[in-house]
């Protein structure tokens, strides 16, 4: 129902993340840093988004940003249409739990649970009653069948990835924030796990935001890819952006 | 996954510490259970029970050297009364009846208590339960008549392998080293196990007594009552409704305590002034047992805390996942109080095997009874007190796992 | 999910808290029996002296000369004569075969009495050498409380007697 709910709400809006005047700083020494800025961006339901730029351009402080792991110092966040900034932390954290999936730079699977436990952890904090048939299927919908039992240290890092993914669906989330999805893995398992997430997203219909500085992944998203300049702003940039060519 | 198995999966993470801490509570616990239960039967074994005597007319002297020797077979008489006084209380109208005794022989470490027939006929050693001879009970034989007879308690009779018929020689004296009577007195019976002192004397008949062979000076005594003298004697007091003792017997024990010669001495007053005196004893063993406890719930937070340090990243993507600081707040303390109650049942098994082990040997130098099943005040306070213990413990790794960032355990900032 | 584990989480905790908060309030022991004493000989000695008998304290002159221990029951009025101090249980004998008593209702009604001695014959008393006496006399009955006044031979000089019943009497 929940889901139901805030779908129709996303297609009312037709914005399931919207940024305005977000400002985040970072204070140390006496100076501040500012490490986002960004006067407005949107990104609308069932659209899967790329984000690109270089190292410490401030991609992953956006991601923490829309999953309310981090507060901005200016702005507003708005999330399937709930503004994050008005909400407490442990209502993020509720909010995070039921909406919102997320895959981290390096996997961050438990290391002390197998692989459906590492899925059954992404239902648990949420409203959906932990279910380890859905868990089995979401794994093996990712080709993981057989390793259900297996710890991440018995597991290829692709594989580990791919658990990833499993545990960001389990919880039917309405957007899968990815960071540095692909980053340990060779071209080939890159693609392979791209295209895994998209479809997933596409067939479980959540929108998607991927934060790489890959070209292969960035060009893997023919659409919509968002450029993002040294610690400032977004700049959009049309289908085939991967390919180096920038057209704001 | 049941947030139930995201503890017990902790908990078998970290089984080397979460092992170490149930032990150290399930000790601590266990010494807790043992301590009090045996403080606690042992107190009922010399108090409520009573073991059938209501006073125990006795000598001046120490009152509880009286009951000591009287009931408990330990201690000296301090001294005797004279028959004639002992035949004017018993006419007092709130004495039902008594049992005259002399005490201060001894058999091969047992004492040789020459009392009335009525104390293996009438005597009541627990409401309603009178010695046995019958087999079906563990007794063999019959009682005494007048003569050279005599029965022996069950304890005594196992660890002495009296048999029905032998013969022997009581000592003058409690230890084995004063002149023997050679009597040859006969065992004509053995008592059922009672599981009281009683269990653990050897009895022969009070006139038997004077004409012991070395009591000439006293024979007369046997017959002639004006100048007999006895060690004491069993009363029983006469109840009023409700099956409660007589209030008169305030005013008698007044009365004889003022007589020069004897005094009236309640067992069930006497008593807890021993638990008074030996009292430093259990709280000794009971303020040990705390602090054992005390020390295994610093144990428990030291092993959580240190067992934090290799969570925090789990901690931290739990969060990201969805859980809130207060759920994690509560798998900590949760994880606490789940060590703290194994740790508490451990210890109460531990306990109880403690008190049985213990309910034997106990049982065999002084005849008191104790059950292993016996339930005590710290059984009841035990887990509500674990509890409290598990919450104290947790609260400060759980306030830290509560504080745990999520950025700064996670990802590094790019 | 997480709901139904803080339910059974808090039910658990506060069910142990209250339970042990109980448990800790058990262990109020109350001390039964018959104790009264003297109000401030008991401060001053500190302890309470006992009524061996269950009736109330009367010092003869002071606290530490003497007792006498006063009780009625039905028609009857009983006196023990005891020690000083915390030797209450010590019954003291008189030569006097009786002890004399004024007595006086708390509306002001007043009477006499002679309380006669009636040996513990336990104890080896006999008239003459005697602790304990007793009267009986209807007035007596329903008589709830009383003040009286007398003498009595006390451990080698007369004594006055002075009575407040029940609530004893303690000069000190």
């Amino acid at each position: 129902m929940r889901d139901t709910e805030c779908a129709r709400r996303a297609r009312e809006v037709c914005v399931i993340v919207e940024l305005n005047n977000l400002q985040v700083d970072y204070g140390a020494n006496g100076q501040v840093l500012r490490i986002l800025d960004i006067p407005a961006w949107q990104m609308s339901a069932n659209e899967q988004v790329a984000i690109s730029g270089p190292s410490g351009s401030g991609k992953s402080t956006l991601l923490h940003v829309i999953t309310g792991l981090l507060t901005p110092s200016a702005g507003e966040v708005t999330v399937c249409g709930q503004n994050l900034t008005r909400l407490g932390e442990a209502e993020r954290d509720r909010f995070r739990a039921r909406h919102i999936g997320y895959i981290f730079q390096n996997f961050n699977l438990l290391q002390g649970y197998t692989a459906l436990e590492n899925v059954l952890m992404g239902m648990v904090f949420s409203s959906h009653k932990p279910s380890r048939e859905e868990a089995a299927g979401l794994l093996a919908e990712m080709g993981l069948s057989q390793r259900l039992k297996h710890y991440p240290a018995e597991m290829s890092i692709g594989e580990q990835q791919r658990v990833a993914i499993a545990r960001a669906l389990a919880k039917k989330p309405d957007l899968i924030l990815a960071d540095e999805p692909t980053g340990s893995l060779d071209p080939k398992h890159t693609q392979a796990v791209v295209d895994k997430l998209r479809d997933a997203c596409r067939d479980h219909g959540c929108s998607l935001l991927v934060v790489s500085h890959e070209q292969q992944v960035i060009a893997s998203f023919e659409k919509r890819v968002a450029f993002m300049e040294m610690n400032r702003a977004f700049a959009e940039l049309g289908p085939g952006a991967g390919q180096g060519g920038r057209t704001a | 996954m049941m947030m139930w198995r995201i503890i017990l999966k902790s908990l078998r993470q970290h089984w080397l510490s979460t092992g170490l801490a149930i032990l150290s509570i399930a000790l601590g616990v266990g010494l807790l259970i043992s301590v009090v239960s045996l403080r606690e039967q042992a107190h009922n074994n010399f108090t409520q029970v009573g073991l059938g005597v209501d006073a125990v007319l006795g000598p001046k002297g120490s009152p509880l050297q009286i009951v000591l020797n009287a009931i408990y077979n330990l201690e000296e008489m301090p001294g005797k009364i004279p028959w004639p006084y002992y035949q004017q209380v018993l006419k007092n109208p709130i004495v039902v009846e008594g049992i005259p005794f002399c005490s201060g022989h001894s058999y091969a470490g047992f004492r040789v208590n020459a009392i009335d027939r009525r104390f293996l006929t009438d005597f009541e050693f627990l409401p309603g339960q009178k010695f046995s001879f019958n087999p079906a009970d563990g007794g063999q034989g019959r009682a005494f008549n007048e003569g050279e007879e005599a029965v022996a308690g069950a304890a005594a009779a196992r660890e002495l392998g009296v048999k029905l018929g032998e013969t022997f020689n009581p000592v003058c004296g409690v230890t084995d080293n004063g002149p023997v009577h050679h009597n040859n007195i006969r065992f004509v019976g053995i008592m059922a196990p009672t599981g009281t002192p009683y269990d653990r004397a050897i009895y022969i008949p009070l006139t038997t007594f004077y004409q012991l062979e070395g009591h000439e000076a006293v024979a007369k005594m046997a017959v002639d009552e004006q100048y007999r003298e006895i060690s004491g004697a069993f009363l029983k007091i006469k109840r009023i409704s409700g099956g409660a003792i007589h209030p008169g017997i305030m005013d008698l024990k007044y009365e004889i305590n003022q007589a020069p010669t004897a005094q009236f001495v309640v067992p069930n007053e006497v008593l807890p002034k021993l638990f008074t005196m030996i009292g430093w004893v259990d709280n000794t063993l009971l303020a040990i047992s705390i602090m054992v406890i005390v020390l295994a719930g610093l144990f428990l937070l030291v092993a959580l805390a240190s067992a934090l340090r290799e969570r925090r990243r789990d901690i931290a993507l739990m969060r990201a996942l969805g859980a809130t600081r207060t759920t994690i707040f509560g798998l900590v303390v949760s994880e606490s109080v789940i060590i703290a109650v194994l740790g508490g049942v451990c210890g109460l098994v531990l306990g109880h095997a403690i008190v049985a082990a213990a309910a034997d040997a106990v049982r065999v130098e002084t005849g008191l009874r104790f059950s292993e099943f016996y339930v005590s005040q710290a059984d009841w306070v035990l887990f509500p007190a674990i509890i409290v213990l598990g919450l104290l413990s947790g609260l400060i790794p759980a306030v830290q796992a509560y504080r745990t960032g999520v950025l700064k355990n996670l990802t590094p900032i790019s | 999910m997480q709901r139904t584990f803080w339910i059974v989480l808090s039910v658990a905790v506060l069910s142990a808290v209250v339970v042990f908060a109980t448990g800790c309030q058990k262990k109020t022991a109350t001390v039964g029996g018959s104790a009264t004493c003297c109000g401030s000989c008991a401060a001053a000695g500190g302890e309470k002296h006992e009524a061996h008998h269950g009736g109330s304290l009367n010092a003869i002159e002071t606290c530490a000369v003497g007792h006498a221990e006063i009780k009625v029951v039905g028609k009857t009025l009983s006196c023990w004569l005891v020690g000083g101090e915390n030797e209450t249980g010590k019954a003291v004998r008189t030569a006097d075969p009786a002890i004399d008593l004024k007595v006086t209702a708390d509306g002001g009604k007043t009477w006499s009495i002679s309380l006669q001695a009636k040996p513990l014959e336990l104890a080896g008393e006999k008239v003459g050498d005697c602790s304990h006496f007793e009267a009986t006399t209807d007035w007596l009955d329903g008589l709830k409380k009383f003040h009286a006044e007398g003498a009595v031979n006390f451990k080698g000089q007369k004594r006055a007697v002075k009575i407040d019943y029940p609530e004893g009497y303690d000069p000190d």
